[in-house]
């Protein structure tokens, strides 16, 4: 079989969700990879997974996002997937105050479980909702530098800015890779999720699916 | 406070007409087939299937009557029929009758309206937040604080207050939901009640507690069983890094009823109702079995992929559920929890 110039790759990164139940993750996530927006989603349960292949500083790098569910109860399965992720997109909603008081929460959360250099971004999401916001852009941002993460702000809905946000972290992850093998001075390896065992590449990528954003139930 | 009390809102517009289907779920594709929307049962499926109701209405008695002297009598039968699945017109009272849930029920006169009514629970902002998140695509639940969307937030946060430790946490709106597409808000309530503190099987309130022991066991116990029954997948996703957490965790906490054709689900509580969580492993083993020939040959991402998307053939529950009622687990599950519980020292 003859693969189709957009499943090759020079990269694999991997890219965990995280942030408060109902923030708009999954939407953040459909919309990046699928360009599609559900007002009727359901709430995410356990974890879900997607993926979108694009040029990253001339680099052809394949994003592997996992979405997991924001509950805190859930945190006993989803933390396995922090694990050997390279990336945190850490979704808080613009509309709500405890969205964004509990950052610092998730932010303990990837140091106990993710490994120390993941490169984190925050995002503040729904912004097309301007009568209803309550976060400040100044206030996330001046936290962002404190913290030093990068962030934006987003709206999944209006898809202002989604592809930017995955843009910006996927470049930063490529800079501290392709830094890191010109110090040691090998040729770069493909970076994969699974422990350095490189995924086997094969047919079309989940979209080819006659999958809608909706389901029947 | 940032989202008030659900019921302090006018109910919002009925949502606009949409095509929907024989179970109330707004359709997905348009059938442009000329007999699609229209097309009805043949004349015998009729009178099989009224033959059916007369024979189960026998069996059930008036209200409930005759329930439990006929399942002492042909216990064999009744867990026949009910593989074969419960009439629909007939499945609220049968799921109130086989749960147990209808005895505790009858034991707590006046106790569901005292919870509703007069206790605050810490989980109520979480619940509200989910409600328009469950089965958004039914049109009972469609519209904005209307009485669906009520009903699924009373049952969810009388539960929370009757079992403070579980509270609430998300997947148990759509146990909820589907209860309430059969039975009355009182009676869903009582039925959670019954599974999740194990009225006659064993409870399932561990799916929800802190830290989910019970998915955690479920997940370990799975993952045995299919490589015990299916060595060569085993083998396959052992490589391909995909283990049963991310595409079996929504099968246990949901029980099927999260992303799997309504028709099957219906068909799966049936059983699941009478005869136990067992039937979930089989399932579960039986959709892995269907497409194992496909499974064993795909990447690892395309296997996320395909096990949330099972062809269509597999979504038939005639051909899926005597399929799973051909795997054998019982014994293997008891064993394989025994060792769990060694492992984690218990």
């Amino acid at each position: 079989m003859a693969r189709r110039a957009d499943e090759e790759y020079d990269y694999l990164f991997k890219i965990v969700l995280i942030g408060d139940s109902g923030v708009g993750k999954s939407n953040l996530l459909s919309r990046f990879t699928r360009n599609e927006f559900c007002l009727e989603s359901k709430s995410t349960i356990g974890v879900e997974f997607a993926t979108r292949t694009l040029q990253v500083e001339g680099r052809t790098v394949k994003a592997q996002i996992w979405d997991t569910a924001g509950q805190e109860r859930y945190r006993a399965i989803t933390s396995a997937y922090y694990r050997g992720a390279l990336g945190a997109l850490l979704v808080y909603d613009v509309t709500k105050p405890t969205t964004f008081e509990n950052v610092s929460r998730w932010l303990k959360e990837l140091r106990d479980h993710a490994d120390s250099n993941i490169v984190i971004m925050l995002i503040g999401n729904k912004t097309d909702l301007k009568h209803l916001r309550a976060v400040a852009a100044e206030d996330a941002q001046g936290y962002a530098e404190k913290e030093g993460l990068a962030f934006v702000e987003t709206s999944a809905l209006e898809a202002t800015n989604v592809d930017k946000a995955f843009q910006t972290i996927l470049s930063e992850i490529y800079r501290i890779i392709s830094k890191k093998t010109l110090s040691s001075g090998e040729s770069a390896p493909p970076v994969s999720v699974k422990d350095g065992k490189t995924i086997v590449v094969g047919g079309p990528e989940p979209s080819t699916g006659k999958t809608t954003c909706c389901s029947s139930s | 406070m940032e989202i008030k009390k659900i019921d302090e809102y006018e109910p919002g517009p009925l949502p606009s007409p949409r095509p929907l289907d024989r179970f109330g779920f707004v359709k997905q594709e348009v059938n442009n087939s000329p007999h699609g929307l229209t097309k009805g049962k043949s004349a015998y499926e009729f009178e099989r299937e009224e033959r059916r109701v007369r024979k189960w209405r026998k069996m059930i008695g008036v209200g409930g009557s005759e329930w439990k002297h006929y399942v002492r009598r042909n216990p064999r039968v009744v867990k026949r029929c009910i593989r074969k699945g419960v009439p629909d017109c007939l499945r609220g009272l049968v799921w109130q009758l086989i749960s147990g849930s209808r005895d505790i029920l009858l034991m707590n006169p006046g106790v569901y309206e005292q919870l509703v009514i007069y206790e605050t629970s810490a989980s109520e902002l979480d619940i509200i937040r989910d409600i328009s998140r469950t089965f958004p695509s039914h049109v009972f639940f469609q519209q904005r604080h209307g009485p669906g969307q009520r009903s699924l937030y009373n049952v969810l946060k009388a539960y929370s207050v009757y079992d403070r430790d579980v509270g609430y946490v998300q997947g148990m709106g759509f146990l909820a939901g589907l209860l309430l597409l059969y039975m009355s808000e009182e009676d869903a309530f009582w039925l959670l009640v019954a599974l999740l503190k194990g009225a006659v099987h064993a409870p399932m309130e561990g799916l929800y507690q802190v830290g989910l022991p019970l998915v955690q066991q479920y997940l370990f116990q799975f993952d045995c069983l299919m490589k015990e029954h299916m060595p060569k997948l085993g083998e396959h996703f052992t490589q391909e890094m995909i283990n049963p957490s991310m595409y079996a965790s929504q099968w246990f906490i949901t029980v099927f009823s999260y992303s799997f054709p309504f028709h099957l689900a219906l068909r799966i509580w049936d059983v699941f109702l009478y005869e136990g969580v067992k039937i979930v492993f089989k399932v579960g083993l039986a959709l892995l079995k269907f497409c194992h020939d496909d499974l064993v040959k795909l990447p690892f991402e395309k296997l996320m992929h395909a096990l949330r998307n099972f062809p269509e053939g597999a979504m038939d529950p005639d051909t899926l559920l005597p399929m799973a009622n051909s795997i054998k687990v019982s014994r293997r599950l008891e064993e394989l929890k025994q060792e769990y519980d060694k492992k984690n020292g218990k």
